[in-house]
């Protein structure tokens, strides 16, 4: 799959390796880099995990390795909860009794 | 690419250059500064920060009185106690959150002072609400969020503000966890010379206390009286501060200023694998506790938020019993409202009952919620991280291992902090950062001002 000139992608890059970023971290995070990632209309077509530049919504121009051809918003509600549901009833009984 | 460290070493100058405001004007020796000073010199008056929020849609929002929760929590208390509960719903600004009364000045200044575009390091509400104030005005907006864990997995409420601040027109820089954000951040400052929309400028300071003012006014108009206690969500500093301040501005001397922070003791905010296993991503003591004990900690060279100035007492409630006052707010009020003013709802539901009848308790904030910020999100989300949820007493919850939704609202409680312990701990921390020598006479001046610790403690601080 290639991006389209012009397609929302979403792009990302190392922006600290491990030994750049601050002292003092806990453990679990030694080790590991700080990623960015930034969405915005790419500017080449290239294929997915190869290098590429975008323009973003702020009209910056980056260079990262595209990591999505159409990045969209998929966090949800969630699944109902059980625990939550009760709690509006037994809130009116209070109030009733 | 530069290290945190070389970027951190050049923090004064980058700021500066991108706030065009010079804090070393404000400098009087080592750990002393004009506080006061620094604040009374933004260039706007109560009434212009009235008049720039009222342009863009600001503030102005309705006080509302909880009747049936104030009912409720009468049914628990002792006879003859259980204050009259209020919430100031700030969910009516135009991005959803109290965050646009602090974006409001900041933008309108960048935009006066003729900056393209204004930045702001935030995995809040701040991003969504520097986005729209920056639509308004006509300027571009780069937000620098803290989203995800080292896996590529987004805490769910980040991922929606992310969202918003898009739908706004901006430009988000989402980044894996870690303290580096700051420095990121710095960076994109100095690349772009945008304006420096910190949350802790004066201007963002003086944003909020336009939310305290109005409290006052609305209350002597609903109650015929002063509110008696506020209480704020606290995580940086910056709602308790700027709230308070216009609280006294209005005149309202004798009203508690309460701090309320769901507890995540024992959760690492720097930590990788600690991240996700938090249902809460800010109003939390992961920022509260450190931002308190010391302010200097933020991304300008002087903090405008420094909440044990006025902080009166300070509290936890558990994530548990958040969800529970989200479920009380939207079956008893009818208001759906998102997480972070009901962490106050939370504490004052407690709080009420050890108050007079004829007290009032302002509840001072409340926030948009959907996909992400719903407790039903958010449970589902702990859930997949390995947290075990659960119903019964939530004082007996283990931020990051256990969630327990309150049996009964009599479980509801407001754990309070040690004043005297906070204000220690930021002394200890004051004088780490001074280092050898000795304190001048306005340093200590200075100390006292801002922890409100006597010199004693000074003293005992300093193991003298």
């Amino acid at each position: 799959m290639l991006s389209q000139i012009g397609s929302w992608v979403e792009i990302a890059w190392v922006a600290m390796t491990p030994s750049e970023r601050a002292e003092q971290l806990p453990e679990s995070s030694k080790t590991v880099p700080v990623v960015a990632k930034v969405r915005g209309f790419a500017l080449e077509s290239v294929a997915l995990g190869a290098e590429l530049s975008v323009k973003t919504l702020a009209g910056r121009t980056l260079s990262g390795t595209l990591v999505d051809l159409s990045p969209g918003h998929t966090h949800s509600f969630g699944r109902p909860q059980p625990l939550l549901l009760a709690v509006g009833g037994a809130l009116r009984e209070e109030l009733k009794a | 690419m530069s290290s945190y460290k070389d970027i951190i070493a050049r923090k004064n100058w980058i700021t500066a250059k991108a706030l065009g405001f010079d804090y070393a004007k404000y400098e009087q020796g080592g750990l002393a500064f004009d506080y006061e000073g620094m604040m009374n010199n933004t260039g706007y008056t109560l009434a212009d920060i009235r008049r720039i929020q009222l342009e863009t849609g600001v503030g102005n929002t309705p006080l509302l009185e909880l009747r049936q929760i104030t009912r409720l929590a009468r049914k628990y208390a002792p006879r003859g106690k259980g204050a009259r509960i209020f919430l100031k719903d700030e969910a009516a600004n135009p991005s959803g959150s109290f965050k646009a009364r602090r974006a409001a000045i900041s933008v309108y200044h960048a935009a006066t002072l003729g900056y393209e575009g204004v930045v702001a390091a935030t995995s809040g509400n701040y991003g969504a609400a520097v986005a729209s104030q920056a639509a308004m005005r006509g300027l571009k907006a780069i937000i620098v969020q803290e989203v995800y864990d080292s896996k590529g997995l987004g805490q769910p409420e980040i991922l929606e503000k992310g969202r918003a601040c898009e739908a706004y027109g901006a430009e988000v820089m989402q980044l894996t966890v870690g303290p580096e954000l700051f420095a990121i951040f710095l960076q994109v400052l100095e690349t772009t010379g945008f304006f420096n929309a910190s949350l802790y400028t004066p201007y963002g300071i003086a944003g909020i206390e336009t939310l305290g003012v109005e409290i006052v006014e609305e209350v002597r108009q609903k109650a015929s009286r002063d509110p008696d206690a506020v209480v704020i969500t606290h995580a940086g500093g910056g709602n308790v501060t700027g709230t308070a301040r216009g609280i006294k501005k209005a005149g309202a001397m004798s009203c508690r200023i309460i701090g309320a922070s769901v507890d995540l003791g024992g959760l690492h905010m720097a930590s990788d694998a600690d991240f996700n296993r938090k249902s809460f991503t800010t109003g939390h003591t992961g920022f509260s506790v450190p931002f308190t004990t010391w302010p200097d900690r933020a991304d300008v060279p002087r903090n405008a938020a420094r909440s044990l100035r006025y902080l009166d007492s300070f509290g936890t409630v558990t994530q548990g019993e958040v969800f529970y006052a989200t479920e009380m707010l939207a079956q008893l009020e009818g208001l759906e409202r998102g997480p972070a003013g009901n962490v106050s709802l939370a504490a004052a539901f407690a709080l009420a009952q050890t108050m007079d009848e004829d007290q009032v308790i302002v509840v001072q904030e409340t926030e948009y919620t959907g996909a992400g910020k719903h407790p039903t999100a958010q449970l589902t989300f702990a859930e997949s991280q390995g947290v075990v949820l659960s119903s019964g007493d939530p004082s007996l919850s283990v931020p990051g291992q256990s969630i327990i939704i309150p049996s009964h609202p009599k479980l509801l409680r407001f754990k309070e902090l040690s004043m005297e312990a906070l204000r220690l701990s930021y002394l200890r921390n004051a004088l780490a950062h001074k280092g050898e020598g000795q304190l001048s006479p306005r340093e200590v001046e200075f100390l006292c001002e801002d922890s409100r610790a006597p010199q004693s403690m000074v003293w005992q601080a300093s193991g003298k």
